[in-house]
């Protein structure tokens, strides 16, 4: 029985550890689970996707455990990985302009991942590649396999993307931004896609993204990250219904476009620059709970419902949280951060 | 009944397609067919569309960035199109544009503070004495302290480019202000930020604004009247008072449907006014 | 620091081994070329006090003496000392390459840049021309119209300007082209700025650096090039010391007094490296630059 993904305490640093980018790092994705990864740009969550397929960028070190199905993959030899990457766990980008090969047609390109992971011929692989492409909703599937990528839309390509990343039958599919550079309808067309085809492979999903909406309809369980670390986690309904957390609550609250408001709702300030570590709470700068314990030691997730995790001692008070308590919040300044 | 300040008459472009070499020339693919606007002093309007819609074109086309093939844009009963060199070049400064990526938006070799600075002194808008009492002034009014006068853009996080942007399209004292999609590179928290500084402005200078975007509910939100385009053409528009929801054409329906909301679970107890 | 997701990763985390660079290897070698070249020029400069020796005066009792303390370079055929000589000839050929370079670039990139800011016909006349001179040999080209000009330093620089400008203009051209419609530029436009200001306050500066890059490692061409007319007695004349013509005038007796071959041979070696070294230095800081 598969036990699916655990990462445990994953930090993952600069600069011989100066610039610490993820900060002890707790998830797990069980069999056929879909975790969706929440964060601004700087947050971390990209980095810790890929740490878990060893795609860190240069200079980047991984520390603590991640482990899928007991085999820790931290420490893995580059054949062992190359085993498991495609067949086991697979990813997805978010540009596919640039992700997939111009040279190579796409029936080439997905016929070439079900060979390099399972002894089968040139002329079946092709025929399992036309089948994927069709599965993925491409048309003529068999005519479009002999074409280039750029004869295709945005939208294409990232189908075909996820018809690579499906080719092997792995049991867990990373997908980095997938819809962010697409055309909201189309947007809406490969979520539903990713849903489908997870029920029907039983796969687990990482679903990385900035957009909590697009996190909302996909996710089973959702996790806020804000600068390297996890501040909220929960079954999706429970953190975007009942968030516990000031910055998840502030997200949300910055996506509400009703009308009846005359501005928008703004988290005021902006994310330490990355890589900072702090003692106590990283938000507090911009939190206008905030009051000296924030700041002075280091917060802990707090069980705060079902399954239901956030990381501020101030919870209670946090539930009662309104967009004007944000709106005339001075954010500190850092000296760090210069112009604020 | 007041006079529009600006009028865009069914502008035409197409962006026709060399090819190369050894290919000849393809047919010209056309961005904008036909497209007509009318911004009244102090309005507000959006524009909606994805990418390919023509918006962005008919943002360059009513900036006069890229001449429009056929058509007309009037600015305060100047034909704008019918001008060129010298006296183009003296009512431009009138319709400023924000872009949307704030890497791409700012001379990586200029100071902060030069820039906004060229922006005064060219025009002559105040004395020299004053220019850099105004620099000041206006780094304040978006936000930022008058000490980024003397950095470099690479020191800026994408929020505070944008906000230099917008100084320096304010440094023009203008009428107008095109905002081609301001927001779309930015994080959700910082766009925010960014929308309300608009916001805020429009009401202190009286600015008028077309704002463009690809996010209908975010436009919808800024807008009272709202434009949908598709394929290069305007397919609907949603007047001052009229929801969402009563929309008409086929696509805008699409675009409605096909966001995901978190509107769409129950709201919240507790949680802001509703 | 970012607040952008459309910024790349790699990009991003980039800035994060920035402070590697100023101790890595690419800074290094930036470093010892800025050094070697500026050793070569205060050689140049102060070539009366660090030599007794006047290099043109013919002493025919010291012809042709290995190097040795009172010589330590030597001395060539008319007993000049190869040392005086050598240092001399500095000024010379740093004075070739920087003249070489300064004009073409300066006459290339406006006419580049010119090209593709206008575009239409400007852009096809100035293109035309590019193509026209590119397609001669260089070499051949400058050696002809050397020819056409007779010798001289002088009529070298004009050779080397008419011929090399195009290499400079076809950077600036396409450097242009691709800002031509960059952000920074159309709100230029829009904040009504007359072209010229457009062009050299904000296009030239951006567009800039691969020329600059380039023009370091033609500086080094532009003294091989001028070592090798004056070997072929088409640059500098005799008795000016010049390396390359050192190296023509020794060439008959190079196998058996080597040294007066070696020393000016070295020299050009050496100041072609380390302006090489600085056009990687520049390289490298440029690709860091624009972020």
């Amino acid at each position: 029985m598969s036990k699916g993904l655990v990462v445990d305490d994953l930090s993952i640093t600069f600069n011989r550890q100066q610039l610490e980018v993820v900060n002890e790092l707790t998830l797990q994705i069980g069999p056929g689970e879909a975790l969706g990864l929440v964060g601004e740009s700087g947050s971390g969550k990209s980095l810790t996707a890929r740490a878990i397929l060893g795609l860190l960028p240069t200079g980047a070190v991984a520390s603590g455990k991640v482990t899928f199905d007991d085999v820790s993959l931290l420490d893995l030899p580059l054949h062992e990985m190359q085993k498991l990457r495609g067949a086991r766990i697979a990813m997805i980008f978010q540009d596919p302009m640039s992700s997939l090969n111009p040279v190579l047609r796409v029936g080439e390109a997905i016929a070439q991942v079900i060979r390099s992971h399972e002894p089968v011929g040139s002329a079946d692989a092709h025929r399992r590649a036309v089948d994927l492409m069709d599965r993925v909703g491409i048309r003529d599937p068999k005519e479009r396999s002999r074409a280039y990528p750029h004869q295709f839309s945005g939208g294409m390509r990232q189908r075909i993307m996820i018809a690579m990343a499906l080719a092997a039958n792995p049991a867990l599919l990373l997908a980095d931004e997938p819809t962010t550079a697409l055309d909201v309808v189309v947007q809406a067309g490969i979520l539903r896609l990713l849903t489908e085809l997870r029920h029907e492979k039983g796969m687990g999903l990482l679903l990385v993204s900035h957009d909590l909406a697009v996190v909302g309809r996909v996710s089973d369980r959702v996790a806020v990250m804000y600068a390297g670390q996890i501040v909220e986690e929960g079954p999706t309904s429970e953190v975007l219904l009942r968030p516990h957390m000031p910055y998840t609550i502030g997200l949300i609250a910055c996506v509400r476009r009703d009308r009846a408001q005359a501005r928008l709702t703004s988290i005021p300030g902006t994310p330490p620059p990355s890589g900072t570590r702090s003692r106590g709470c990283r938000f507090a700068s911009r939190c206008p709970l905030a009051i000296d314990a924030c700041r002075s030691t280091p917060v802990s997730l707090a069980h705060v419902g079902p399954d239901h995790w956030a990381r501020c001692i101030r919870t209670a008070e946090a539930r009662n949280l309104t967009p004007v308590d944000f709106a005339s919040h001075k954010p500190e300044l850092d000296v760090e951060q210069g112009h604020g | 009944m007041d006079e529009p300040l600006l009028i865009a008459e069914n502008l035409n472009k197409s962006y026709s397609r060399s090819g190369g070499p050894f290919r000849a020339r393809s047919a010209p693919k056309p961005a904008l067919i036909d497209a007509s606007l009318r911004l009244d002093r102090g309005e507000i309007i959006g524009v909606v569309g994805e990418s390919g819609s023509g918006k962005t074109t008919l943002a360059r086309c009513v900036a006069l960035l890229d001449r429009p093939d056929s058509g007309r844009v009037v600015f305060k009963g100047d034909d704008l199109t019918a001008l060129s060199g010298a006296a183009l070049r003296t009512r431009r400064r009138y319709i400023q544009t924000i872009f949307q990526d704030p890497y791409a938006s700012l001379n990586p070799r200029m100071r902060i503070g030069d820039a906004l600075e060229e922006v005064i002194r060219f025009h002559r808008l105040v004395g020299r004495a004053d220019v850099s009492t105004r620099v000041k002034k206006l780094l304040n009014q978006v936000g930022l302290p008058s000490s980024a006068a003397s950095a470099y853009p690479a020191a800026f996080s994408g929020g505070q480019r944008q906000r230099i942007c917008i100084a320096r399209a304010l440094a023009a004292e203008p009428e107008i202000l095109i905002a081609d999609e301001p927001v779309s590179a930015l994080d959700v928290s910082i766009q925010a930020q960014v929308v309300n500084l608009l916001l805020d402005l429009r009401q202190q200078l009286q600015l008028s604004i077309i704002f463009i975007g690809h996010d209908l509910q975010l436009v919808n939100f800024i807008a009272p009247r709202v434009i949908i385009m598709l394929g290069g053409r305007i397919v609907e528009t949603i007047p001052e008072g009229k929801s969402l929801s009563d929309a008409e054409h086929a696509y805008t329906r699409e675009l409605l449907d096909a966001v995901p909301r978190l509107e769409n679970l129950r709201p919240p107890e507790g949680e802001g006014p509703t | 620091m970012t607040n952008s997701p459309a910024e790349p990763l790699a990009t991003r985390y980039a800035l994060f081994r920035g402070a590697r660079i100023r101790l890595g290897k690419q800074s290094w070698s930036f470093a010892v070329g800025i050094c070697g070249f500026s050793i070569i020029v205060l050689a140049a400069i102060f070539a009366p006090m660090l030599t007794p020796y006047d290099p043109v005066a013919l002493d025919f009792s010291s012809a042709l003496q290995a190097p040795s303390w009172s010589h330590p370079f030597g001395t060539d055929n008319l007993g000049r000392d190869v040392l005086a000589r050598v240092l001399y000839a500095a000024r010379v050929d740093l004075q070739i390459g920087a003249i070489g370079v300064a004009f073409p670039l300066m006459i290339g990139s406006v006419m580049g840049l010119l090209a593709g800011y206008f575009g239409g016909w400007l852009d096809a006349l100035i293109g035309r021309a590019i193509d026209i001179v590119i397609a001669f040999p260089f070499l051949v080209l400058v050696i002809a119209i050397v020819a056409m000009l007779g010798p001289g330093l002088v009529n070298l620089y004009i050779a080397v300007t008419l011929v090399s400008w195009v290499l400079y203009a076809r950077i600036l051209r396409g450097e242009t082209f691709a800002l031509k419609r960059r952000e920074y530029v159309l709100a230029a436009t829009s904040l009504g700025y007359s072209h010229a200001r457009i062009m050299f306050r904000h296009v030239l500066p951006n567009a800039i650096a691969p020329a600059i890059v380039f023009a370091m490692s033609d500086y080094a061409l532009d003294v091989q090039l001028g070592a090798t007319l004056s070997f072929f007695g088409l640059g500098v004349q005799p008795p000016t010391p010049e390396w390359g013509l050192m190296i023509a005038e020794a060439r008959s007796f190079m196998l058996t007094e080597p040294w007066v071959v070696l020393f000016p041979g070295l020299a050009i070696v050496t100041l072609s490296l380390c302006v090489s070294l600085i056009g990687d230095g520049l390289a490298d800081r440029a690709r860091g630059i624009d972020v």
